[in-house]
C-alpha cells in the first residue's frame, strides 16, 4: 500500500484483503495433532485500501468473542455491490447470461455503500461544471499539504519525523513549545504547519468524541 | 502566537480588525479569533458552523449543559478559551 501511495497509484487502485469465510474463535474437536478451527460464516473481516475508500475507518463490530455481529454488519452481497460501485459499475445494470436468463453478480440483493457518507465516492462530482466563484472558493479551501498526510496525522499515524510533535498535540497540547514548532520549519512552511497542527488537533478531538460515545453506549 | 502568519492575519480586513480591536478595547485580539480568521475558508468558517451546530443546534442536552461540557473539556486541555 505504501508503495502504491508513493507512486501516486493508490487513488485508482483498490486493494482488498479478505477471504470467503471466517473461522470460529474456538478450536474444533480435541486438542490433538492437526486440530484447527471450523468454518464460521457468522462474521469475518475484510479490509480495503485506496480507490477513494476512507482510511482509518472501521465499519461494523462483532462481540468480544468475534462470534456474532453486534453492529452494522455488511452482507456479502452489499460488499460486492460496494466493490462494483468503487469500480464505477452499477451492480443493478451489470448482468451476465447463465442457463437462459440474465443474472446479476449481486443476485436480487446488494446495496452499495454509496448512500453512506462514510464510504468515499471516488467518481462523484468531478464531471460537474463549476462556476469561477466556486473554483476560487475551492482553491481557498484546498490544503497545501497532501490530504493523505493530513488524514494520516488525524488518524494518529503521521510520518516518522512528525511523530513526537503530533503525539504531543494529541496527548498534552499545552506542553508544545515554540522550539517544537521551530524544529519543523526546515521541512514545512507556516501554512503547512497550520494544516498539520489542525489535522492533529482534529484527530485528537475525534478520538475523544468516539471514546465518549463508546462510554455512553456502554453506560 | 507561534505561527507568525496566523498572528498577523492573511487579509487586510483581518489586520484592520485586529488594529480596531486594539484601539477600541486596548487588548490584543485573542489568538482564538486569529486562528479562526486565518485561511478561514479552509478552517474557521466550517469549524465555526460546526461549533454553532454542536453548541446551539438541536440536541438532547441544554445549552447550559453543553457549555459546562465545553468548559470541562477546556479545563482538561488546560485551555482558557
Amino acid at each position: 500500500v505504501k508503495d502504491l501511495k508513493q507512486r501516486g497509484l493508490l487513488d485508482d487502485t483498490l486493494v482488498l484483503f479478505g477471504s470467503e469465510f471466517g473461522r470460529t474463535p474456538f478450536a474444533q474437536g480435541t486438542l490433538k495433532a492437526g486440530y484447527g478451527r471450523d468454518h464460521h460464516g457468522g462474521n469475518f473481516t475484510w479490509w480495503m485500501a485506496g480507490a477513494g475508500t476512507k482510511a482509518g475507518y472501521a465499519h461494523g463490530e462483532t462481540d468480544d468473542f468475534s462470534y456474532s455481529i453486534v453492529k452494522d454488519g455488511v452482507h456479502i452481497h452489499d460488499l460486492n455491490a460496494t466493490l462494483l460501485y468503487i469500480l464505477g459499475i452499477d451492480h443493478d445494470r451489470l448482468t451476465f447470461k447463465y442457463q437462459g436468463r440474465d443474472f446479476k453478480l449481486t443476485d436480487v440483493y446488494g446495496k452499495s455503500g454509496q448512500t453512506d457518507p462514510r464510504v468515499a465516492q471516488p467518481y462523484g462530482g468531478s464531471l460537474q461544471r463549476t462556476s469561477k466563484r466556486d473554483r476560487i472558493r475551492a482553491s481557498q479551501r484546498a490544503g497545501q499539504t497532501a490530504s493523505e498526510l493530513r488524514q494520516a496525522i488525524a488518524a494518529g499515524d503521521p510520518p516518522h519525523g512528525l511523530v513526537p510533535f503530533i503525539d504531543k498535540i494529541r496527548s498534552q497540547a499545552w506542553t508544545v513549545t515554540a522550539a517544537d514548532v521551530d524544529a519543523l520549519r526546515s521541512c514545512y512552511n507556516e501554512d503547512e504547519l497550520f494544516e498539520i497542527i489542525l489535522a492533529a488537533a482534529f484527530g485528537a478531538a475525534d478520538d475523544r468524541l468516539r471514546a465518549a460515545r463508546r462510554a455512553l453506549d456502554e453506560a | 502566537m507561534r505561527l507568525k502568519s496566523v498572528g498577523r492575519g492573511d487579509r487586510l480586513s483581518a489586520r484592520l480588525l485586529y488594529g480596531f480591536v486594539r484601539i477600541v478595547s486596548g487588548f490584543r485580539a485573542p489568538d482564538v479569533v486569529r486562528t479562526l480568521r486565518y485561511r478561514r475558508h479552509l478552517f474557521g468558517t466550517p469549524h465555526s458552523a460546526h461549533t454553532q451546530a454542536v453548541m446551539r443546534g438541536p440536541s438532547e442536552w441544554s445549552v447550559a449543559e453543553r457549555e459546562l461540557f465545553a468548559a470541562f473539556v477546556s479545563r482538561l486541555n488546560r485551555c482558557h478559551f
